[in-house]
């Protein structure tokens, strides 16, 4: 299972939109519409798309797989191939030099070190396999939060893009600022979090103000 | 909206304070906090990870053992460094997570949640359900938190009483730091 598997790593998003609701059956359309269809066998570069939560393969999307209490799981499948830029400068001097030979030259020029590098390049990428990722997604739809299991900045950049594509919705990352943001405009303390900077710890003595014995703004028990 | 996030990223320091806040309220006032949602009991358990708040300056981790008490510990507080990352326990009546906070991000990484009791086969409980419930559930806690200190953060004793005493404690921490060198050197 990709979501929920071992520990828990997540990040925690607000969900909303015209229909920030959607129905199981709904989702399962969504995804299935925007499911992994994988990378051309030269392509470089990534490709993403959904994928059911079992495996890195399970691209069967239902709903009794899909719903699990109030959560919909299914995953992100990143697959990125890459040629690996020494590699390709090797074999590409390598074969320069036996042009050169072949042909009885000193020096061959630009344009044709261009073509058999890119030559290289086509075929390397055909031998070399992408790397394979999913990130389990579990979406509490009533509660309009929805958790994606990964802290990279590059799979939540593919992800928020991806997921507001295929859903028509938005979504904001409940991060430090975003929340502090939001509380302090339900409480009316937008100018205060305005003049906020950072605090400065220091041990320089000082008369400290004694701890009083209870205060109603940190409502500590 | 770009410049409601220009605004939210350059706040988001408070989430480093937060959680060098909430280090000194369980040192100081035992870790129990009552949230809308119920009490939550915390601790700061272990891996410790501090930064300054220039972002090509200094960083210090520690890790193993009880880093909280070390005086390496008390030198980074007092050198005005906050917690970036810190593992943590969190309680609820007989359950416990383990997890780590991000202190820039707010992220949850490695949570380990209550156990979830077996019932057999048949017994109608969807245990992956009932497990991302409990990392929700942790979410919850963890916003209430960062809300409880919001709300000293931006109110009017943060200046005036709450910034004393979290310059007190660190105070205290590297007297005591201070205590124990003094002792090792002397043995």
């Amino acid at each position: 299972m990709l979501v929920g598997r071992g520990s828990l790593t997540f990040r925690c998003y607000a969900v909303s939109g015209k229909n920030a609701m959607p129905s199981g059956e709904k989702i399962v359309e969504r995804l299935d519409a925007f499911a992994f269809t994988g990378l051309g066998e030269a392509e470089e570069g990534s490709v993403v798309g959904w994928i059911a939560g079992e495996h890195l393969f399970d691209g069967a999307f239902d709903i009794d797989k899909l719903m699990r209490g109030p959560y919909a799981v299914f995953a992100l499948r990143v697959d990125t191939r890459k040629v690996n830029g020494a590699l390709l400068a090797a074999h590409t001097a390598v074969e320069v030099a036996a042009t050169m030979e072949a042909e009885g030259l000193e020096r061959l020029g630009g344009a044709r070190r261009r073509e058999i590098k890119q030559e290289i390049k086509r075929r390397l990428l055909k031998e070399t396999a992408p790397a394979q990722k999913a990130y389990g997604v579990f979406w509490n739809v009533r509660a309009r939060r929805l958790y994606v299991q990964s802290t990279s900045k590059t799979i939540h950049e593919h992800f928020r893009g991806f997921f507001e594509r295929c859903f028509d919705l938005s979504l904001e990352a409940q991060v430090a600022g975003v929340t502090a943001a939001a509380y302090a405009k339900e409480n009316g303390l937008l100018e205060a979090l305005k003049d906020v900077r950072p605090m400065q710890l220091t041990a320089a003595t000082e008369s400290a103000a004694p701890a009083p014995k209870r205060r109603a703004a940190a409502s500590v028990a | 909206m770009a410049e409601d996030l220009a605004f939210a990223a350059e706040r988001s320091f408070l989430a480093q304070e937060f959680l060098t806040w909430l280090w000194f309220r369980c040192e100081v006032e035992g870790g129990e906090f009552e949230l809308d949602a119920g009490p939550v009991a915390m601790v700061v358990e272990d891996a410790l990870s501090f930064t300054s708040w220039d972002p090509d300056g200094t960083r210090a981790s520690l890790r193993g053992g009880t880093p909280t008490v070390r005086p390496e510990a008390a030198s980074a507080l007092a050198a005005g460094l906050t917690l970036k990352r810190a593992r943590l326990l969190a309680a609820r009546g007989e359950r416990e997570w383990h997890f780590s906070l991000d202190g820039e991000t707010l992220d949850l990484l490695g949570v380990k949640v209550p156990e979830v009791e077996d019932k057999g086969d048949d017994d109608g409980v969807d245990k992956l359900a009932e497990k991302l419930a409990l990392g929700e559930e942790l979410r919850a806690m963890v916003d209430g938190l960062y809300q409880v200190f919001l709300g000293v953060r931006l109110g009017p004793d943060w200046a005036r009483i709450e910034l004393p005493r979290l310059n007190d404690w660190v105070r205290q921490k590297l007297d005591r730091a201070w205590q124990e060198v003094l002792a090792a050197s002397s043995n």
